[in-house]
């Protein structure tokens, strides 16, 4: 058992407008662990993250738990939330315009961000987003603090939203798509620098994106997200090189990295509407592998190996002759 | 060697916006009927420019295109008109590149009665016939683009730039709005049209596993040239331009390798004179400031734009800088 | 029956001309509801009346609203009722006319410029820039002055004035659509500039012109009302309503009911064409979304 010193998630299940947006997901984010959230669109991956925030739409539903540390986030007030977010959980978001004020200029924003949660005075905070700015990466932080969001590229923008995020030195630092919009190399740095400052920091890193190859590299759990649902969790190098889900199977073999033939196996179909959810897995339209006790009835979570869990009754089928 | 004459031949093509550095500088290649041509490049390296220059939806600012040996560059308007039907494109943005107030059906026959490439009779029939070469049912003619999901209105504008029956098609970036599970169903659509059509492809994209699935020949972009041309038999990981590599060590890989950025320097612009990449480069020296380094082959049609590598490899340099696919 | 309805009926209320009415939203179905009410009185009314729009009875002048006079009579004898009803008709052509004549000509214009761009841009920018500088009240009246009082003239005055924000408004749409991939693609396909302007760019730039002729139509209606406050729209004994408010000034402490009718008359009407308004631009939002 790994400390849940980090952030668990338990059975939670987010509706909204009657339907079920995130159903009965339940995974553990340990101290300093990088964990990684990977999915398509509509997997509900965002869902979470914004549960975990307590940044849902009005009107929305949510049951379950969602423990960070020792405080229950479901339970907390609005304000309490408030507080929270910023100090206790940093966040990233895919677009970095979205967070920064265009109006401000980027010292005094992180400034701002230090001194509304630790009392310090203006030329303490003044110097803690200069410092901030330095340990993203930013060269000539005095001067470069005095410029807008504008004039910044779409990846040092990105590390000054970083840099924000960080500022209070948050327990958990939840990351959603940071890189999707930005070039190859500039995401590399980001990544990079999102891995060492979690290493340094001793902070926990939730990762969501829909690019496997990314939480491939970055984290050391990941859970796979389907249709609202949990479909596989484990470690990733477990996970990668013996799914054991046939949906991660099929997310890993349709990834175009260097493969021998010339097709990519590809999933005919596509996901279930929010509404329109099959009675049984909810992969069971598309899964190779069905049967139809598979579409009888919801499928449990399942223990498949050690800290390894997936929602398949075939997942037998999937491990390799040879270790059978 | 082929004996034909090659499909398209972009000659020397350049084209400057309002400032720093132009966008495409003195660009050349060719496609040979059938093959399909891939170009590699990040946001600002010129890729997309190079296929609207190409495709003449933009006018390159010199240069010349030839498209059979006839000069798209030099035609007037109304002949371009006529002409230009012959290379068609497929944007990246599936939801812009439909209107929204035209069914599906009408969208595809106006194709077809514009260029007349059907009797009025045969235009339904022939609307059908393409709705089903890119896997979806005839009734989906009757509907307009708004009920359909982002990966059904890419095949939608494959069908439409199918109608035309164009000799090239340029997919710019054709995956990158979609789904990861979506966007392995049109690649492989576009290989089976590209092999039951025999159709010559041009695919522009900045993800360079994609690009190396779908095509034989690749172009990589740096600053508005072409830095490397890697042919058939060079595997990416035996890429030598300094840029190239730089993109391979920062491509994230299922390997759980932890991309390495190198020595980008974020945000800074590219310098105006000599080599684009010069400030990134490990190994830039004298000649890269001032000298513009050309594209020259260092084995048989392996080519690389840069001072370190030729001069490495060797001194000779009287082969035809351009990137060609066969 | 129900059968039937479910389906032969339904379906076909989900055509796209159909679906304006029939999809959800309140104001646009009050709206329309309220201005073909009106329309619809102003046609049978004045037929159905007792009492003929311009018949005096001057042993009947200035009475008190009753029963037998609904909206009182004026100082003629002329029931006001029905001269409110005449008038309507009056008033929504000058509102009509005023609207689609310059929607016509602005979009032409503006769809135009915006997509060639150049010389044509530059010339009709400035004549745009000209027609806006001048309050647009007084240019109208200015016009009327000069061309003499009626209705015809009303309409030139008018459209002479109003087609530059529509103008401005098709070209600034024009000018972002005409970089959309769709359009984009019909360039590539070899289409001509007028089949591109039509099929492709018109229909999808015109839309806040539309919405915009909503309100434009209540302010023509005012419009209309004014130039025939000051004795320059439609001449003695029509009704109109502005005439009528004109006319009933020099009884407004007496007999108020002259001023109070016509002028609430406006404002109904004014009401329910920008809830229509409101509801188009609406629907036009949702249409547009794919909702």
């Amino acid at each position: 058992m790994r400390e849940s010193e980090g952030l668990r998630v338990d059975r939670l299940t987010v509706g909204i407008a009657g339907r079920e947006i995130v159903r009965d997901v339940s995974f553990v984010v340990g101290a300093s662990e990088a964990y990684g959230l990977v999915g398509e669109s509509g997997s509900g991956k965002s869902m979470t993250c914004r549960a975990i925030l307590g940044l849902l739409p009005p009107g929305s539903s949510t049951s379950g738990q969602i423990l960070l540390g020792q405080t229950s986030l479901l339970e907390l007030s609005p304000r309490r939330l408030r507080r929270l977010r910023g100090s206790a959980v940093g966040m990233v978001f895919q677009d970095p315009m979205a967070a920064l004020n265009p109006v401000l200029r980027v010292g005094p924003a992180i400034s701002q961000v230090i001194r509304s949660h630790a009392d310090v005075t203006r030329t303490e905070a003044r110097a803690g987003a200069i410092g901030a700015m330095k340990r993203v990466g930013i060269r000539d932080a005095e001067r470069r603090a005095r410029n807008y969001p504008h004039q910044f590229s779409g990846g040092m923008r990105q590390r000054i939203v970083i840099a924000m995020a960080l500022a209070a030195r948050p327990r958990l630092l939840l990351a959603d798509e940071p890189t999707t919009a930005l070039d190859v190399i500039v995401q590399a740095g980001i990544l990079r620098l999102l891995d060492s400052l979690r290493r340094d920091e001793a902070m926990s890193l939730l990762l969501v994106s829909h690019d496997l190859s990314i939480i491939a590299g970055m984290c050391e759990r990941v859970g796979v997200m389907y249709a609202g649902e949990l479909v596989e969790e484990g470690p990733t190098s477990e996970v990668l090189s013996r799914p054991r889900h046939p949906y991660t199977k099929a997310l890993i073999d349709s990834h175009p990295e260097d493969g021998s033939s010339r097709r990519l196996r590809s999933i005919a179909g596509s996901p279930p509407e929010p509404g329109r959810l099959p009675t049984g897995c909810v992969f069971s339209s598309r899964c190779e592998l069905v049967t139809d006790k598979c579409r009888a009835a919801p499928i449990e979570f399942l223990h498949v190996d050690v800290d390894h869990h997936a929602r398949c009754i075939r997942s037998e089928l999937l491990v390799p002759a040879a270790e059978a | 060697m082929i004996d034909r004459p090659p499909l398209l031949v972009a000659e020397r093509l350049s084209k400057e916006y309002r400032t720093g550095r132009p966008a495409l500088s003195e660009v050349s290649l060719t496609v040979a009927r059938g093959a399909v041509l891939g170009i590699v490049g990040e946001s600002g390296s010129g890729k997309s420019t190079l296929a609207r220059c190409v495709s003449l939806l933009e006018r390159p600012d010199s240069g010349r295109v030839l498209l059979d040996g006839l000069e798209l560059t030099a035609l007037g308007p109304r002949q371009l008109r006529r002409e230009r039907r012959r290379i068609q494109v497929v944007f990246q943005d599936p939801y812009a590149s439909l209107n929204p107030r035209l069914t599906v059906g009408s969208a595809l026959a106006e194709v077809l009665r514009v260029h007349r490439l059907a009797p009025p009779a045969g235009i339904t029939a022939r609307v059908a016939e393409l709705l089903a070469l890119v896997g979806l049912p005839s009734s989906a003619a009757s509907r307009r683009p708004v009920e359909f999901s982002g990966g059904q209105r890419q095949r939608i504008c494959i069908a439409r730039a199918l109608a035309a029956k164009p000799d090239l098609l340029i997919a710019d970036e054709p995956l990158s709005s979609l789904d990861v599970s979506i966007q392995a169903q049109i690649l492989n659509l576009l290989l089976d049209l590209r092999d039951e059509l025999s159709l010559a492809m041009v695919f522009v994209s900045h993800d360079l596993h994609v690009v190396r699935r779908v095509a034989p020949t690749i172009a990589v972009m740096f600053g508005g040239r072409i830095v490397e041309a890697l042919p058939p038999e060079v595997a990416l990981e035996d890429a030598r331009h300094p840029y190239t590599r730089a993109l391979l060590d920062a491509l994230p890989s299922l390997r759980a390798k932890l991309p390495d950025p190198g020595q980008a320097d974020l945000g800074a612009a590219l310098p105006l004179e000599g080599c684009p990449f010069r400030d990134r480069c490990p190994h830039a020296h004298a000649p890269c400031a001032t000298i513009d380094p050309p594209l020259l082959p260092v084995q048989g049609q392996h080519a690389v734009a840069c001072h370190y590598v030729n001069d490495a490899a060797h001194g000779s340099n009287t082969a035809q800088p351009v990137a060609q696919a066969e | 029956m129900s059968n039937v309805l479910a389906r032969e009926v339904l379906p076909r209320l989900e055509r796209p001309a159909l679906r304006f009415v029939t999809s959800p939203g309140w104001s646009r179905r009050i709206g329309l509801l309220g201005v073909v009410a009106i329309v619809l009185i102003a046609l049978i009314g004045p037929l159905v009346s007792p009492y003929g729009a311009d018949a005096q009875n001057l042993a009947a002048t200035l009475q008190h609203p009753s029963w037998q006079h609904p909206f009182g009579t004026d100082q003629f004898g002329r029931d006001i009722l029905t001269r409110v009803m005449a008038a309507a008709r009056v008033d929504l052509q000058i509102g009509f006319f005023g609207v689609t004549i310059p929607l016509v000509i602005g979009t032409v214009i503006g769809l135009l410029a915006g997509y060639f761009g150049g010389l044509l841009d530059i010339v009709s920018g400035r004549l745009i820039d000209v027609f806006t500088a001048f309050p647009f009240f007084v240019l109208v009246i200015a016009i009327v002055a000069m061309l003499g009082p009626g209705l015809r003239n009303l309409y030139i005055a008018i459209s002479a004035v109003s087609w530059v924000a529509y103008a401005r408004l098709v070209r600034a749409e024009t000018l972002s659509a005409k970089k959309r991939e769709y359009v984009l693609a019909a360039h590539g396909l070899g289409y001509g500039s007028v089949r591109i302007m039509r099929r492709h760019l018109l229909s999808n730039v015109v839309s806040p012109a539309l919405v915009f002729a909503m309100s434009d139509f209540v302010l023509d209606i005012l419009v209309g009302a004014s130039i025939g406050f000051f004795g320059l729209g439609v001449q003695p004994p029509a009704a109109e309503w502005g005439t009528m408010i004109a006319d009933g000034r020099d009884f407004l402490i007496t007999d108020p009911w002259l001023v109070i009718f016509p002028g609430l008359a406006i404002v109904v009407l004014g009401f329910f064409v920008s809830l229509l308004g409101d509801g188009l631009a609406d629907y036009i939002r949702r249409v547009d979304a794919g909702v």
